[in-house]
């Protein structure tokens, strides 16, 4: 009887370290897997950032924005503000572009108050993340005693990308 | 004596059993951590390729050219779809990524979507070192940047004045300009005009003033040809017939969208009396853009350039 019950206990025994191996095992997965997924999270954040800074630096020269190297016509912003089939075309969550000089007061663009206004919000998909910009050139044209001409600002383009 | 012998044997078998699970769901746990990391890295190779897209947008320059040299081989699977369907409007191509490692290739790691660029390559691209080159694709104003992506090596063989000048500009390593004698017995030979045992035949279809040699043609290759306009002849070139014909219909959708937007910035600047003679052109072009053929489009869209140029103001025209 008494070796019966030293032999269970063996077997118990053996159990208990197994478990405690497989446990431990376990934990460094558990680690290894977190510590990966933040590695990751970080990485993605980052091309997302490096995303944006390009698009940032691109957008100028893509034919929906462009009046030339570095500059946005803003007649075809005011369009294309009103365009939802673009919302997805740029891997990025915010388009907007800013006119710093001369200023009327950060008062956002309507087709009631162009061109007397600073702010173009293309889109905003309202996620949570960061911006970066870019300095630009913000160009329209005008009808000057019979003749076309371009009048351009100071402007900033701001991308927004989202954050894990 | 029996007893213990049983013991000890039932002991040894309890342990050898939960040892080898053990053993074999570390191994097994190993394997997929490790296959994971090898998909991780493709995907992020797969992105980076998509960042490295964005700088090639020419803007004013005419084309840009570029190699990348890795340190061990890569595939590269470009897929494209033509289907116009939320969130991808204008159609988008998938680019995925597998590497060579331990004499195999690895997982192919999840592909980074591309909507606002049009990539002419193979179906499948292997190799160390990738060229690259961007050309604008006016049609006929800007409709995007349109970049080309290989590994072979091309002679080009009565290249015209126009591509002849282009290949030196842009110093392309990869393709030389000879005559067919002087070509190297591994390059694709592509032979402008007609001549025999070339693998690339680039016929010109300009048969009038209205356009340029060579500015459209046709692209002959073993058991297809392709018709294309202006910088498509590179595509047509460098790409398999799926990816172009997809690429091309992108490229159409893309036409028609420019053209409603500039339509409306032609009626919102009507306030500055710019000219409605181009609206209503435009509209008609993008609204046969997606069904009409490319060569057919071109003179509708040679009327829309027409009209453009004759009035004073411009809509497409850089500062």
């Amino acid at each position: 009887m008494a070796r019966y019950i030293r032999g269970q206990m063996k077997i118990q025994q053996m159990a208990f370290m197994l478990m405690a191996v497989v446990l431990f095992f376990l934990l460094v997965v558990l680690f290894y897997m977190a510590f990966q997924s933040r590695n990751m999270g970080q990485k993605a954040e980052e091309l997302r950032e490096t995303k944006a800074n390009t698009v940032a630096l691109m957008l100028s020269r893509t034919p929906e924005f462009s009046c030339g190297d570095f500059c946005i016509d803003t007649d075809r912003l005011m369009v294309l503000m009103s365009r939802e089939n673009y919302n997805n075309f740029w891997a990025v969550s915010k388009i907007k572009v800013v006119e710093l000089y001369p200023r009327d007061g950060l008062v956002e663009c309507t087709m009631q108050n162009y061109p007397n206004c600073d702010v173009y919000s293309v889109y905003d998909k309202n996620k949570k993340g960061s911006s970066t910009e870019n300095y630009i050139t913000l160009c329209r044209r005008e009808n000057l005693d019979g003749g076309f001409v371009n009048i351009c600002r100071l402007g900033k383009i701001i991308v927004g990308f989202e954050s894990i | 004596m029996n007893k213990l012998g049983l013991e000890f044997n039932f002991n040894w078998l309890f342990a050898v059993i939960v040892g080898a699970v053990v053993i074999f769901i570390t191994i097994y746990a190993i394997g997929q951590i490790a296959g994971q990391k090898e998909e991780e890295t493709a995907t992020y190779i797969s992105k980076q390729l998509d960042i490295f897209f964005d700088p090639l947008e020419t803007g004013i320059a005419s084309g840009k050219s570029t190699q990348v040299t890795l340190g061990r081989n890569i595939r590269i699977n470009n897929k494209c779809s033509s289907q116009s369907l939320a969130p991808y409007k204008f159609g988008k191509q998938e680019f995925s990524i597998s590497e060579f490692t331990r004499n195999q290739w690895n997982r192919v790691g999840l592909p980074a979507i591309l909507q606002d660029k049009y990539i002419f390559s193979d179906n499948m691209l292997e190799g160390k070192k990738f060229y690259f080159f961007s050309k604008n694709f006016e049609f006929p104003f800007k409709v995007s940047n349109i970049i080309f992506m290989t590994t072979e090596n091309y002679c080009f063989i009565n290249a015209p004045s126009e591509i002849r000048d282009e290949i030196q500009d842009l110093r392309f390593e990869n393709i030389q300009e000879n005559s067919f004698g002087n070509c190297t017995e591994s390059s694709i030979k592509v032979c402008f005009g007609s001549d025999s045992n070339c693998d690339i035949l680039v016929e010109d279809l300009c048969n009038d003033y209205s356009c340029e040699e060579y500015e459209i043609g046709r692209v002959s290759k073993t058991g297809y040809s392709v018709d294309y306009v202006g910088s498509l002849v590179y595509a047509a070139i460098f790409s398999s017939q799926e990816v172009y014909e997809c690429n091309v219909q992108r490229l159409m959708i893309r036409v028609k969208e420019l053209c409603s937007l500039y339509a409306d910035e032609v009626s919102f600047l009507s306030r500055e009396s710019c000219g409605s003679e181009l609206r209503t052109k435009l509209l008609y072009l993008g609204a046969v853009a997606e069904n009409l053929p490319l060569l057919a489009l071109r003179n509708t869209a040679q009327d829309v350039e027409d009209q453009h140029s004759s009035q004073e103001c411009k809509i497409w025209q850089d500062i």
